[in-house]
């Protein structure tokens, strides 16, 4: 049984020009002990996603339809109370901005000990042996010392490794970690990935990560969603996915993945053309047709549904070829 | 630290300077002639030249600086031309009113500002926040003196429920002592309640929009906890810098205050002095008013690091 099931799920924000439309009809699942990774380009609907899931959306949304069900139970029908025990406790998350996710003004130990002490009851010896144990797990040095200190006094990486102490204080079944490595140096980005990685494998913690960057997901993810414009264009196992792409998205995206080392030039990105639909209106095609090189007049027409093109393959495109499914 | 706060200190002295030069030119360009006063009426031309020259008014404006700050840092502070008392010791008479009164004030004023500060900053945009800022507005618009007669009336007058106007001391009772102040302690501190509550309300409504509010709540953080632990935390160092700069603020209305429920305080003192020309004594209180609320400042920038771990002196 999965984890985690969103089914259609729709979150909707009001603006001061219409209806944003930032997540629609958005189906998933997460697996037991699995990495998930979901890309698309920034705006696609990837934070409000993960936000949506642990119901921490902004005043301004109109709408959440649809559901999520964690361990069988519908997040979107718990009261505030009941997610406040599942926030840090079952679900965690981290964040993309590690240098301004910690409270400046109390100690990190502090910061640690307030995810276990919402969730525990358990002596304050206990709390801060524990938040010692999560530093070192994470890999900071000289754990003891660094629990009085405050966040100023830490790097960036070192910081996006208390915040995954924080979100792992409480053991979660699922930790999510929205582009947990954006703002982070190259090398201290495959720091943080490994850890995250590592992790994992101890644990068996369920993690969805959400990233625009496919060589992260080649790096530590089982299966990878694609989203586009609040929906699931594309949805595959890591191989299969980077190996036979059949979303056009997708394959420009693939196309976009900064090539390290070719050539002369040490990052090559190649954009894919043309702007995200305005998600204020109602599209009636496909919501990739206007930057689509393969689209027809059908796909302005006609949105193509999710269909199973290849073994736990699914792609959202007239135009994806059938492979390996029994007729 | 060390290092700072008597960098700190020093930096106060050419403000204090400035403030005592200019509390001394009152005196000096003030009109009437202070040798004419100490002379009396039946004195003759020469024994006015005499005492002018016995209190050393023949000398240049500078040389009288000198002198009068000589003595002003020895705690002399003058004699009152009215009463013929030193100003040190009428300040000292009439400081207790006065020290209770702001204490009281600034006590209740913090008491009920924070918590306001904390509902309307949560309860953005809701009624709730309008009706508490409206209060504020409302609170900083009305003068002093027409809240306190206001009160005076309802209160004293009709409900007879506190005194209508006096002091008693605390050495005869807290009790007493409390109702006695609670009438001009609540009139003072209405408008300050609006500043704190105001300006706590802006930084609290910055620091719920930061990601370490998000962080908390995606912890399982409760809005008790959201508030108490984190926001306010952030909040410490903007609301206590207005609380101290609001102190000028009381400082100006408890000389209207005192004088409405006649509190034999430092405002009385002052209000009596300005209405009798009495020089020395006004020159006294601004010194006195100046330096504390310097020194109430001073106190506050080197608490700053107890609220936030990254400033440090
Ligand atoms: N509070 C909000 N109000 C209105 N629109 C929002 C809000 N938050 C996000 N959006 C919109 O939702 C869409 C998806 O945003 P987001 O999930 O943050 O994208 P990303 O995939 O880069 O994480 C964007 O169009 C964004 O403008
Ligand atoms: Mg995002």
């Amino acid at each position: 049984m999965a984890l985690l099931e969103i089914e259609n799920l729709q979150t909707h924000f009001r603006t001061s020009d219409g209806i944003n439309r930032a997540v629609d009809g958005l189906s998933l699942e997460v697996r037991p002990s699995e990495t998930l990774a979901i890309v698309g380009e920034s705006g696609c609907g990837k934070s409000v996603t993960s936000m949506s899931i642990l119901r921490l959306l902004p005043e301004n949304i109109t709408k959440t339809a649809g559901s999520i069900r964690f361990h069988g139970r519908d997040l979107l029908k718990l009261t505030e109370s009941e997610m406040r025990g599942i926030r840090g406790n079952e679900i965690s998350m981290i964040f993309q901005e590690p240098m301004t996710s910690l409270n400046p003004v109390l100690t990190i130990g502090r910061q640690i000990r307030e995810t276990i002490a919402l969730h525990r009851t358990v002596s304050r010896a206990e709390m801060d042996g524990r938040a010692k144990d999560m530093l070192a797990l994470v890999g900071i040095p000289d754990p003891a010392r660094r629990l009085q200190e405050y966040p100023h006094q830490l790097s960036g990486g070192m910081r996006q490794r208390v915040m995954i102490a924080i979100a792992l204080a409480c053991d979660p079944k699922l930790l999510i970690a929205d582009e947990p490595t954006t703002a982070l140096d190259v090398t201290i980005q495959a720091q943080v990935l490994e850890l995250l990685a590592d992790i994992q494998a101890k644990s068996k913690t369920s993690i969805i990560l959400i990233t625009h960057d496919l060589g992260v997901v080649a790096e530590i993810a089982h299966r990878v969603v694609v989203m586009y414009a609040g929906r699931k264009v594309e949805e595959a196992s890591v191989e299969d996915l980077l190996t036979r792409p059949r979303h056009p998205y997708t394959v420009g995206l693939l196309g976009a993945v900064p090539k390290i080392g070719v050539g002369g030039d040490k990052m090559r990105l190649v954009e894919i053309p043309g702007l995200v639909p305005n998600l204020k209106q109602r599209i009636a095609g496909c919501v990739f047709a206007n930057r689509c090189p393969k689209a027809r007049d059908l796909c302005l027409e006609f949105a193509p549904a999710l269909e199973q093109k290849a073994p736990a393959h699914v792609v959202a495109c007239h135009f994806a070829e059938k492979e390996g499914l029994a007729a | 630290m060390l290092k700072f706060a008597v960098r700190r200190v020093l930096s106060t002295i050419p403000v204090m300077a400035l403030v005592a030069f200019l509390v001394f030119s009152l005196l000096y360009f003030a009109p009437g002639d202070p040798a004419l006063l100490f002379a009396g009426d039946s004195a003759t031309p020469q024994q006015i030249e005499e005492v002018r020259r016995n209190l050393g008014l023949d000398q240049s404006f500078w040389v009288r600086f000198g002198s009068w700050l000589w003595a002003v840092l020895h705690g002399e502070l003058g004699v009152s031309m009215i009463s013929n008392v030193p100003v040190a010791t009428l300040i000292r008479q009439r400081i207790e009113p006065t020290l209770s009164l702001m204490a009281l004030t600034l006590v209740w004023a913090v008491t009920a500002a924070v918590p306001l500060a904390l509902i309307s900053a949560w309860k953005q945009g809701t009624a709730i926040d309008r009706g508490i800022m409206g209060f504020g507005v409302f609170g900083f618009s009305v003068p002093i003196f027409v809240l306190a007669y206001c009160l005076s009336y309802v209160f004293a007058v009709e409900l007879r429920w506190f005194p209508i106007q006096g002091y008693v001391p605390i050495s005869r009772g807290v009790g007493p002592w409390l109702n006695s102040l609670a009438l001009p302690a609540f009139a003072l501190g209405t408008s300050y309640v609006a500043l704190i509550s105001r300006i706590g309300r802006a930084a609290l409504i910055e620091i719920l929009q930061q990601d370490y509010i998000r962080t908390a709540r995606a912890k399982g953080a409760a809005p008790k906890e959201i508030l108490f632990d984190h926001a306010l935390k952030n909040a410490a160092v903007p609301i206590v810098t207005v609380i101290g700069i609001g102190v000028g603020l009381l400082i100006g209305g408890a000389v209207v205050t005192e004088s409405v429920f006649a509190l034999p305080g430092i405002g009385r003192l002052t209000a009596d002095a300005i209405l009798r020309r009495d020089y020395p004594v006004i020159q006294g209180v601004v010194l006195l008013f100046s330096f504390t609320y310097m020194l109430v400042n001073l106190a506050v920038d080197l608490i700053y690091p107890l609220f936030d771990p990254r400033i440090r002196y």
